[in-house]
């Protein structure tokens, strides 16, 4: 089972995702703070983050950023209440292997989230 | 609006950004999209849209819909549709799903099964005059509209749709959005885009509405009404473009025996295929190239077939800019521009031998004098020493039976000609056999070699000159077999004494020139006497491609001559196929031969067209045209920036190829073969065994490409010679080559080849000749029936044709290096790459992806370079950037790097993934450079220095 980490900062979208990963066996650290979500992955391993695009003080992208600098083997899936091509650009050069939206959907994010950790590597790199 | 209303407009919607997707838009459509109605809804929508990226992206596309005519906007579009969809360009948007899973430039995968399963349970396939893929951004969306009208008229449960929606499209439209985004150069795909992406996150908001019984957002309802009546202004039309009615069972797999035709090695494959989709490439069992085995590009032949960078359609050129074409107003232009010339004006060059018989025989009934294949660049100096010395080209060696092996220049495991051959050379160094790799870089073969002799380059000539000397002055060689089955002895003796220029061949005046120790040579030489007949010593490439290396081919084989190993247990073999019978039946008329005996360009001993001076043969007048099929002679028939010159000063070009490459992109109009794996043929081949070998097409032709006899039939037909290419499907030419066979086509497809004769020893003292009997064929002809030591061509001509070693630079002074450019610079071959080909295979890319630059770690440290380090590497003739790869495994002095590298299209080009990526040596040749006696560009050796960025 994997060690998930999960930054919104709506209190509410992290337990919700705690709540549906946690029943599938992992283990979910959830934040609502960048500053804490970076240091945890600094002194813990993280199989994939569930990161907002939409932060309080940092972008969901810079913060995948400076995640993958500590963890590059990390796998990371974005989620964002309103997409744009803009943003879907930065989170795939940067190496997000997916894209979730918001409302968070049980099935689409169990499913996709299986789907990210049994892939051998990570999707490849694009830059866009 | 009601629930019917509402997936009415929402099929409209689909309907709308499925025609924008699935080909170029039509005129008819622009003109329309650029009237007042249809305008006049989107501006109403955009004055209240709220959602911003919907917003955003009707504003681009008007923007370019408003900026000039209908025709202007319609030819802007056209062009960059060929560069989005069609790979015209090198930042292309892959609209397909499968795509996406991994990121990757590879179609037919995973996504296609599930789509062709989606709509096989709809009562739907795709349509047969689609002739684009299952997952294709436009049918997947045209399932959608399909879905929504089946809402709409039937009331049927949306759970499949919504299903279909949520795991289908939306996977893959975000990244899709985002590349086309980022690629498209005109407002109007940049919108489209933008469009789709929030149209489809909308759609994705109504689902969960509609699943859960709430009202759908009232703001997106109004969306959805103005854009349905908008479209409803285009009269798109009822029926659906990429799907048909009426359900299609998947078909079982199967397994289809052919051959690889990646490189020359031809080994035997099988096919894996299910549904029109290949799964997987096996080594076929028993298969005498390939031994059931296949190396790591014919495992990933599929992936070039399936390479999401295929060219898929016709091309023309306007304006400096390629748009989609028809076959037939392609064909017409490239041939009305034919019929322009004189055809002793054309050169037609053509890089690969698939079903050369017809296209040759095109090109003669045209009557073209100037026909050429990659030979001269590559292995000709050998050829023209071998096919006239006896009777083959390349004799290759019976590893399983040797116990001396000298490679000079060949780096077998990784560029040989069959998998077998690897094979039973593994097992003769492990079973003992001694292998000595005469190379200035340890290749792999080197590494498994009992020794690796790092010889200067260029200098062969002059260590296989003083091994034939030891061999001769202390009398070791086979004299029965010299006396009875040689041609020339005696005046090769003379030159090895030195009685002919007062120049002994000594194993010290060789190692002056060759830097290798005379006592080195000496025992080498010793060994490989002691060890005859089970011996045998061969050569390639390596050195080949240094200029002046014909009388080196004649020396080092002169060893085998001398030992009269020539078809002995160990060493090079005689070869025979046995022949296949004409394409053409016994009541079918050959074309004629309207070729003139005439040649454009003469050296020493061969003549013709040369590419290498392509620019001068342009410069001259004596070229106005060029027809290149499945060739890249920009990246390597000699200098790339002077044969890129002489292209674009031609009136008319023509490529036919499966992707855009460095020449391709030159050219006027671009003709859109399939694959191999696409198309049949039959073969006579040899690997020990004679056999005939089927390659057998494993799937349909992809996209809109035909098979490269189709299209040489076309041209036939417009050049007034179609009667004399009258075949109408493979099988007929396969069954016509077949009928002097004793199996039919139908046998050889269950096996895929046919042994016709079985391995033999010392076949010419049968023979009664080192030529084989008429029934067979080989590629040379020796005219005393011998091993001539003396080259009777050459002889002929007047010329030297006694075997020895020449200076490189004798016949142009400026190639020796010099204090300026001491060190010289060659490329190499890897495993994973066949000449310039399969840089647009993901897999090939991703096991090899870039050419570092290797460089001996002493003069590595004078220059003050590390591993890793970015260099320039200068020829007096221009400079590179690359990347230093400190070494120990290759001689002081010497350069090198894979070849093959340096493109602009496929993963090299593909801004969207910059870890691949190198440099073409050949950028940095003598323009308008070739050996005078073979024609072959130096494409080893090259003076350079090289120096840290």
């Amino acid at each position: 089972m994997a060690e998930i980490l999960a930054l919104d900062d709506v209190q509410d979208a992290t337990i919700l995702i705690g709540k549906i990963l946690k029943k599938k066996g992992h283990t979910v650290h959830s934040f609502t703070e960048e500053d804490d979500a970076i240091a945890h992955a600094k002194a813990n391993k993280v199989d994939l983050a569930i990161l907002d695009i939409k932060l309080k003080k940092m972008s969901g992208i810079e913060v995948l950023s400076l995640l993958k600098e500590v963890q590059p083997a990390m796998k990371a899936i974005m989620l964002t209440g309103y997409p744009t091509v803009e943003t879907a650009r930065e989170a795939i050069s940067l190496g997000a292997d997916e894209y979730c939206v918001k409302p968070i959907d049980r099935d689409e994010l169990e499913e996709k989230v299986e789907k990210v950790l049994k892939s051998r590597g990570n999707k490849n790199a694009m830059s866009v | 609006m009601d629930a019917k209303a509402t997936n009415l407009a929402r099929a409209k919607v689909y309907q709308f950004l499925s025609t924008l997707y699935r080909d170029e838009i039509p005129l008819w459509l622009i003109e329309k999209m650029g009237e007042g109605d249809f305008l006049k809804h989107i501006k109403k929508l955009q004055e209240v849209c709220t959602i911003q990226d919907f917003c955003s992206g009707l504003g681009r596309m008007r923007t370019t819909l408003e900026s000039g005519s209908a025709a202007e906007v319609f030819n802007a579009l056209r062009y960059e549709y060929a560069d989005l969809f069609l790979n015209a360009g090198n930042n292309p948007a892959f609209p397909y799903e499968s795509c996406y899973t991994q990121r990757e430039p590879l179609v037919m995968q995973e996504p296609v099964v599930a789509m062709r399963a989606v709509v096989n349970k709809e009562g739907l396939h795709k349509n047969p005059d689609f002739h684009d893929l299952d997952d294709h951004i436009g049918a997947e969306l045209e399932l959608m509209r399909h879905f929504a009208e089946k809402a709409a008229y039937k009331e049927v449960s949306q759970d499949d749709e919504f299903n279909f929606l949520r795991n289908h499209l939306m996977g893959w439209v975000v990244e899709f959005s985002a590349v086309l985004t980022s690629a498209a150069q005109t407002e109007f795909y940049r919108g489209l885009a933008e469009i789709t992406m929030s149209f489809l996150f909308n759609e994705r908001m109504f689902s969960f509405a509609s699943l859960s019984g709430q009202q759908t957002d009232e703001s997106y309802l109004f969306i959805l009404e103005q854009m349905g009546r908008a479209v409803s202004v285009l009269e798109l039309g009822d029926e659906f473009a990429t799907l048909s009615e009426g359900a299609v069972a998947p078909e079982k797999l199967k397994e289809v025996k052919s051959h690889c035709f990646i490189c020359l090695g031809l080994c035997g494959q099988e096919i894996k295929v299910k549904d029109n989709i290949i799964t997987a490439c096996k080594g076929l069992a028993g298969d005498p190239k390939g031994g059931g085995r296949l190396c790591i590009k014919g495992a990933n032949a599929h992936n070039n077939t399936y390479s999401a960078y295929r060219l898929k359609s016709p091309l023309i050129k306007e304006n400096g800019r390629f748009r989609k074409a028809s076959w037939d107003e392609a064909l017409d232009l490239t041939v009305k521009s034919l019929q322009k010339i004189d055809p002793s004006e054309l050169g037609f060059h053509r890089g690969n031998d698939f079903n050369n018989w017809c296209h040759e025989a095109v090109m003669s009934a045209y009557g073209t004098p100037n026909k050429v294949t990659h030979r001269q660049m590559c292995d000709n100096p050998a050829r023209m020493a071998n096919e006239k010395n006896f009777s083959e080209k390349r004799p290759w060696i019976d590893y399983e039976h040797s116990e001396f092996i000298m490679l000079f220049g060949i780096n077998e495991l990784a560029t040989s000609a069959g998998q077998r051959k690897v094979s039973l050379l593994k097992n003769a160094v492990k079973r003992g056999a001694k292998l000595v790799v005469v190379d200035p870089r340890r290749s792999e073969t080197a590494k498994i070699a009992s020794e690796w002799i790092a010889i200067k380059p260029g200098t062969d000539g002059a260590m296989a000159m003083a091994m034939c000397y030891v061999l001769v002055k202390e009398e070791l060689y086979n004299k029965e077999f010299v006396e009875e089955w040689t041609y020339g002895f005696e005046p090769f003796k003379k030159r090895l004494m030195g009685e002919e220029d007062g120049i002994t061949r000594t194993p010290e005046w060789a190692a002056e020139i060759c830097g290798i120790s005379a006592g080195t040579i000496t025992r080498l030489a010793h060994e490989f006497a002691i060890a005859a007949p089970a011996v045998g010593t061969n050569n390639w490439t390596g050195v080949t491609q240094a200029p002046n290396t014909l009388h080196a081919t004649q020396a080092l084989i002169a060893m085998n001559g001398l030992m009269g190993t020539f078809d002995a247990p160990g060493g090079p073999s005689l070869i025979r196929k046995f022949k296949l019978a004409s394409p053409w039946g016994d009541d079918q008329s050959k074309p004629p031969n309207n070729a003139p005996k005439i040649k454009l360009d003469k050296g020493h001993l061969w003549s013709g067209w040369i590419p290498a001076y392509f620019e001068k043969d342009v410069d001259e007048g004596k070229l106005k045209a060029m027809l290149c099929y499945f060739g890249n002679p920009v990246m390597s028939c000699g200098s790339e920036p002077s044969i890129k010159r002489a292209i674009e000063k031609l009136d008319f070009s023509c490529s036919i190829d499966c992707f855009m490459s460095n020449t391709t992109e030159l050219c006027d109009v671009v003709l859109p073969d399939c694959t191999y794996l696409e198309q049949s043929r039959v073969v006579a081949d040899w690997m020990y065994e004679s056999f005939i070998s089927l390659f057998q097409r494993a799937i349909k032709p992809m996209y809109d490409t035909k098979s490269v006899v189709s299209i040489f039939q076309e041209i036939a037909k417009r050049l007034g010679f179609g009667e004399y290419f009258p075949w109408k499907s493979e099988d007929e030419f396969l069954e016509n080559q077949l009928r002097n066979q004793e199996i039919n086509l139908s046998e050889l497809r269950e096996n895929g080849y046919h042994i016709t004769d079985q391995h033999e020893f010392y076949k010419y003292k049968e023979w009664g000749s080192m030529n084989p009997p008429p029934e067979y064929g080989s590629s040379g002809n020796t005219k005393t029936g011998k091993y001539n030591f003396m080259n009777p061509l050459a002889e002929e001509n007047g010329v030297d044709g006694l075997p020895d070693y020449k200076d490189p630079w004798e016949d142009w002074p400026d190639l020796q290096p010099d204090d300026d450019h001491p060190m010289i610079l060659g490329f190499f071959r890897v495993l994973e790459h066949e000449h310039t080909s399969t840089f647009w295979n993901i897999s090939l890319m991703k096991a090899c992806g870039s050419n570092p630059v290797w460089i001996n770690y002493v003069d590595a440290k004078a220059l003050g370079i590390s591993q890793g380090d970015a260099v320039r590497i200068s020829s007096p003739w221009a400079s590179v950037e690359a990347v230093a790869n400190v070494t120990w495994g290759i001689r002081q002095g010497v350069l090198a790097a894979a070849g093959g590298f340096g493109h602009k299209y496929g993963l090299e080009g593909d801004p969207k993934y910059p870890q691949y990526g190198g440099f073409n040596t050949n950028v940095l040749l003598r323009p308008n450079t070739g050996c005078k006696w073979t024609a072959t560009p130096p494409l080893k050796y090259i003076k350079t220095r090289v120096e840290k960025i």
